[in-house]
């Protein structure tokens, strides 16, 4: 006698679906844990955001870096896309962009927008800028151009 | 129309360009600043235009003093040429250069610095200071030359002046390990050392010397050459030594 045909097909039917949901819900979950690592920082939506005017401050032992900016969202507990006039300034030079990831904890920043650094002097125009080590180090990055002016 | 105009004036008003008294530099894989080291590095590709100087290279280092435009020293690696607008052409692997002190340092095979009529060669170092004329020539395949003399030795140390508007070399002191040569016009010469005064117009010779001239080749210890009227004279510590070598078509 065929076993197979013993079986109750409803019940069948019942577990295939169970296991499509089960595979469905573990292929999107698996998807979100392994990005999480990921700051995808670009795919905020315009229209929303956690904070208004947000502002933040990179200390280290020369300056004092605050950071401002109209709208703020908030990746996680460190991580901020800071967006829309995006101004970094310090006594020594102001950076504008128009979205900014900053991190609260590591006081580091990043930007892969346009950016104009300006300080005494100097104007330099770039394709994005990474701030490292509490604002000692400042990266700009892609084609630059910079205007010293004696 | 109007929309080109338009186009126009934006593209006009979003881009720096430069005008007098300004820097321009351009990379096309950013820079780096160093804040508290007082430095920036510029990456790949990079070309820097002021009104005094053009400077190419793949990566450069600029030193300020205290803002960015006060640079006060710039070392530059990978085909790098810098033009001055006084004149100065330098090529090298390796380039170091003071814009305030106008000292130039360039390292590495195939350095040349060309200013004026006076045309420097090394495979290992050139350093001149254009605001006090002295230079120095160090390593394999070192040359002086213009159109008048050309010096070839491992060592090559030496002072400039801008004479009636034409770079002269006004002092010099040639050593190589094996032998060093100069040429003028109708010299050719050779020794261990060799020194050369112009206010004196005396080329001296040191060691192991041999002139040869159209006819006549002299060995010796010790040569002094006349430069205005190209007479010589040769001498050994042994006077019997002075070997003198007739060409055989003016026997």
């Amino acid at each position: 006698m065929n076993y197979l045909l013993q079986l109750n097909k409803s019940l069948v039917l019942i577990f295939l679906i169970f296991l499509t949901i089960i595979s469905l819900v573990f292929f999107f979950v698996k998807d979100e844990i392994l990005s999480k690592s990921i700051i995808k920082f670009d795919t905020i939506s315009d229209n929303s955001f956690d904070i208004l005017n947000p502002k933040f401050t990179i200390n280290n032992a020369n300056e004092i870096i605050t950071i401002q900016a109209e709208k703020g969202n908030f990746l996680d507990n460190n991580n901020i896309v800071l967006e829309n006039n995006v101004v970094f300034k310090s006594n020594k030079f102001k950076i504008y962009s128009s979205k900014v990831l900053f991190d609260k904890k590591n006081q580091t920043a990043y930007s892969k927008k346009n950016s104009t650094f300006i300080s005494e002097g100097t104007t330099i125009e770039s394709k994005g800028f990474e701030i490292t080590d509490k604002g000692n180090i400042i990266q700009f990055n892609g084609k630059t151009k910079i205007m010293l002016l004696k | 129309m109007i929309k080109l105009f338009i186009i126009i004036i934006f593209f006009s008003s979003s881009t720096l360009s430069r005008e007098v008294g300004q820097t321009e530099i351009t990379t096309d894989e950013g820079i780096e600043v160093f804040q508290n080291e007082k430095y920036y590095l510029l990456k790949n590709n990079v070309q820097i235009i002021s009104d005094d100087f053009q400077l190419d290279a793949d990566l450069v280092k600029a030193y300020f003093e205290k803002n960015m435009y006060d640079i006060v020293k710039i070392e530059c690696e990978g085909s790098v040429v810098l033009t001055s607008s006084k004149g100065v052409i330098a090529k090298g692997q390796k380039l170091n250069f003071s814009p305030k002190n106008e000292d130039i340092v360039i390292l590495g095979i195939n350095s040349s610095l060309i200013y004026d009529k006076l045309n420097m060669q090394s495979d290992g170092l050139i350093e001149v200071n254009n605001i006090n004329g002295k230079f120095n020539l160090n390593g394999k395949n070192s040359e002086l030359k213009n159109d008048s003399i050309q010096i070839i030795g491992d060592a090559i140390k030496g002072e400039y002046k801008t004479i009636n508007g034409i770079n002269e070399v006004i002092n010099l002191i040639v050593t190589d390990s094996n032998i060093a040569n100069i040429i003028t016009e109708k010299l050719n010469m050779f020794a261990i050392k060799a020194t050369y005064f112009k206010d004196k117009n005396l080329i001296e010779l040191f060691g192991n010397v041999k002139v040869i001239t159209d006819n006549e080749i002299i060995l010796g210890d010790h040569a002094k050459i006349n430069t205005l009227t190209q007479s010589y004279k040769v001498v050994s510590k042994d006077s019997t030594k002075v070997k003198i070598l007739i060409n055989k078509s003016d026997e």
